[in-house]
């Protein structure tokens, strides 16, 4: 709980430091005579919002401390409303308590308050007005959902239970099928109703193109690729579907890649092709005749390789992050990816 | 056109004895008899027959196609045209089926395969958590537990136990024949209803090569492009499931019952006039292909005059591709969609659900995330071999798996109502 | 790739997707088993068509581009 809903004071109090009372204290009341006889606050710990956002590296443990002194089950904070620092301190709160006192934290506050973009993957938040006028209503849920996860109860989805999502899609059982359920929002287009698409569409984020190459005559270009070509054998052993690593193999003094050399790990995809001729998937030998014709610097010596074949994007990211970073470190100047 | 009377004889029960009859839902199997039958083909060598019932701790690993036995009693053509008869259309007249009871091939491919041709496991889980996103775990099952013969490669062995399991299909249907059934029911679309909106199903299969493959009356749908069903068709066994990759497959029992058939004919002449379905495969090999193949299929809905389409495919990755282009040609042609898709998004659904999409697509119904994973507990009887054949585990001890290695997990999560939300 | 700077040609035969998802310079490939092959020609065009495609790719590394664009050989 901040400074002002302490009672303490309002902003010129914001630097108040971390201090506990084995007491029930401002909306705690409210909370408490939610939760009538199957909770019980043990205690508050109260901060000023500007002491914790402001040196919160120093300040999150104290208040932490004070938290585990306490000894309770589980954490309410806030709720911050539309209140930033508050809304960072109730976040940073309920994050090392689940983290670090291994219990259950739950806060609440206004969807657009900055915290949720920082905190909203990883805690419990509970969708508030903007302003303290949603108290009551605030109460109520964070009341109902702090009961079911003190008594060590799952949650269900976010809009049937009344949080705000955190990015998890997670498996669940309704009473109809899904092609029933297709033709309900079908058949509503088709009426003209509202409809609600129960999958939204992903957001890709928005790169800026790097800027062209400006003397290609002089670049070191690298080859990367997702199409699981390796040399035989796969010493490297790579997975041909979900792979866990990335691997580089050199081409040095290789003028094209030969038939026999090489074989595919990947079972998205018809190999016999490209076992006919690698070049097919990694052109070697037309990079080679670029180098040649004095039309970009070099083809660089190494290549590197993946399989994307049920690829999980998160760590492909990661994958061409280290690549990114092995390039880097070889003054490479283009890429030229592959995909199959 | 054309009606069909579908007669169902319910199994609760089966056992192997004596002579092959349907008494009560009791079905007795005369294993001697399916033997000769199954034998009588020389690319199988040999074939042990087992049975296994809903609660049993039984996984059954290297499952490739699941079966309900079908027979046309009166009527044009049979059922499974192009295999057990010639490829005349089906859909009319009287069929029996013996609903609730599978057939199902359990076999290793005799020769090996890598990469796009590597069988791919789909495990079929009988009991336990893992019961409720196997699809068999809720029917009787008859397995063909098959060793190949003399098959000269695995597309040829594949024909063979392909054609031994819709002949024991046919045969088992048979003993119904001339009983009365405890279920009937008559399936048409020639009455439409004015006012009501016609709605199509756009129903995109797998056909991309051996081992990931869709039969139309008997002959691959690699070549197709899309083409128009009545869902008798597919009731009576026209589309035959071939396609042995992961989890997100339809094999032949749902073909022949399809959760988006089932809802269509359930509320034809309530709120919709079913009108027709339009087949296409996915897994085209370039952009070309795709968009050819995504405006015929629109342009087919737009000749059955459809207010709108239901949309449902299998399959993964490449084929999402080709199934929003599906919906993006519907819906740029002035058809609406709802479609059915699964989802991904890693252990966690903190990653991206979906693969591919396309803005149109602003209805879609979730049948879950398929890379969610399961605890499943060692179980007390494994059938088709020891170790899982794509990743070389063994098969009989406790296993964590993502939901996408159950067997036609996409089409039984659809069924069952699962789905993925937020938390 | 190109959050760490590189300018990056993408070869792809599903260009449609790269361009949704974002790559900012996308070459059309052939089909995906061969992204950089062309099988139906005898070997001495095949090589020529893939000479072809890298100077694709090069054009593509050497012009500024504001956003997701498609690059393909010419006809």
């Amino acid at each position: 709980m901040n400074q002002f809903f302490a009672g303490i004071g309002g902003e010129e109090k914001a630097d108040t430091s971390p201090n506990k009372k084995a007491e029930i204290i401002g909306p705690g009341r409210l909370l408490q005579q939610m939760m009538g006889k199957d909770g019980e606050i043990v205690g508050t710990v109260i901060c000023g919002d500007g002491r914790f956002a402001d040196r919160m590296e120093e300040t999150a443990p104290q208040v932490l401390q004070l938290i585990g002194e306490l000894k309770p089950d589980m954490v309410v904070a806030g709720p911050a409303f539309n209140a930033g620092r508050y809304g960072l301190a109730c976040g940073r709160v309920c994050l090392d308590a689940e983290q670090q006192l291994k219990i259950p934290a739950i806060t609440g506050m206004y969807p657009e308050n900055v915290a949720v973009e920082v905190y909203g993957r990883d805690i419990l938040i509970v969708p508030t007005s903007p302003s303290a006028m949603g108290m009551k209503e605030a109460m109520t849920s964070i009341a109902r959902l702090a009961l079911k996860l003190g008594r060590g109860e799952s949650l269900g989805p976010a809009s049937l239970e009344g949080y705000l999502p955190r990015g998890r899609r997670m498996n669940t059982k309704v009473d109809k099928p899904a092609s029933e359920r297709a033709l309900d929002l079908l058949l509503a287009r088709i009426r003209k109703q509202t409809f609600q698409t129960e999958v939204p569409l992903p957001k890709y984020e928005k790169i800026p193109p790097p800027p062209a190459l400006g003397d290609p005559k002089s670049v070191r270009i690298a080859l990367v690729s997702e199409c699981g070509l390796v040399p035989k054998g796969n010493a490297g052993r790579l997975e041909w579907v979900r792979a866990s690593k990335w691997l580089k193999y050199s081409i040095e003094g290789k003028e094209d890649l030969q038939k026999g050399d090489y074989e595919v790990i990947h079972s998205g995809y018809d190999a016999s092709f490209a076992l006919e001729d690698p070049d097919r998937l990694l052109p070697v030998d037309a990079l080679r005749e670029l180098a040649r014709q004095g039309e970009i610097g070099s083809l660089f010596d190494t290549y590197y390789v993946t399989c994307g074949n049920h690829g999980i994007l998160n760590q492909m990211a990661k994958y061409a992050k280290e690549i990114a970073g092995d390039l880097k470190a070889q003054d490479v100047g283009a890429v030229l990816l592959v995909a199959t | 056109m054309m009606s069909l009377t579908l007669a169902s004889f319910p199994v609760k029960k089966a056992q192997l004895a004596g002579r092959t009859e349907y008494r009560d839902g009791l079905l007795t199997i005369d294993g001697d008899t399916l033997r000769r039958l199954i034998l009588q083909d020389q690319r199988i060598r040999d074939v042990k027959l087992e049975l296994v019932h809903p609660g049993e701790s039984v996984r059954i690993i290297r499952a490739i196609d699941a079966i309900e036995p079908l027979t046309k009693i009166q009527g044009p053509s049979c059922c499974f045209p192009g295999f057990n008869g010639p490829p005349r259309i089906c859909g009319s007249g009287l069929t029996h089926r013996l609903e609730g009871f599978t057939v199902i091939q359990v076999t290793d491919f005799p020769y090996p395969a890598s990469g796009v041709q590597a069988f791919e496991e789909g495990i079929i889980e009988m009991t336990g958590p893992g019961a409720v996103y196997s699809a068999c775990s809720d029917r009787v099952n008859l397995l063909l537990v098959l060793t190949p013969g003399a098959a000269s490669n695995n597309i040829d062995y594949d024909d063979a136990l392909r054609r031994a399991g819709l002949k024991v299909a046919n045969y088992l249907a048979q003993v119904t024949k001339g009983l009365s059934p405890p279920v009937d029911e008559t399936f048409s679309i020639r009455d439409e209803t004015p006012g009501l909106p016609r709605v199509v199903w756009v129903h995109v299969v797998r056909a991309q090569g051996p081992m990931i493959q869709t039969f139309l009356y008997g002959h691959e749908m690699s070549g197709c492009v899309p083409t128009i069903l009545h869902p008798n068709e597919m009731l009576d066994g026209a589309v035959v499931g071939a396609n042995y990759k992961i989890g997100s497959r339809t094999p032949t029992f749902r073909h022949t019952w399809h959760p988006s058939l089932a809802t269509l004919y359930r509320r034809h002449g309530k709120d919709l006039n079913f009108v027709g379905v339009i087949i296409a495969r996915g897994h085209h090999e370039s952009e070309f292909l795709k968009e050819r193949s995504a405006q015929i299929a629109a342009k087919l809905a737009g000749m059955l005059k459809a207010d709108g389409a239901l949309c449902t495919y299998e399959a993964t990755g490449n084929t999402h591709i080709d199934f929003m282009l599906i919906v993006k040609a519907l819906e740029q042609w002035g058809i609406p969609t709802g479609a059915v898709v699964h989802e991904y998004g890693g252990a966690e659904g903190k990653d991206i659900s979906l693969l591919d999409f396309t803005p149109e697509a602003v209805a879609l119904a979730s049948s879950g995330g398929i890379d969610r994973r399961i605890q499943l507990p060692a179980v007390g009887r494994l059938i088709g071999g020891t170790h899982l054949a794509h990743r070389g585990e063994p098969a009989k001890g406790e296993l964590n798996l993502p939901l996408q290695e159950l067997y036609a997990v996409t089409a039984e999560m659809n069924l069952r109502g699962h789905r993925a939300m937020e938390y | 790739m190109e959050r760490a700077g590189f300018p990056t040609a993408l070869v792809t035969s599903l260009s449609s997707v790269a361009l949704k998802v974002g790559a900012n310079r996308v070459i059309q490939g052939k089909r995906f088993s061969h992204p950089c092959g062309n099988p139906e020609l005898n070997m001495k065009d095949e090589k020529a068509w893939r000479l072809q495609l890298v100077r694709t790719a090069l054009r593509a590394l050497t012009t500024p581009v504001e956003g997701p664009t498609l690059f393909e050989l010419p006809a």
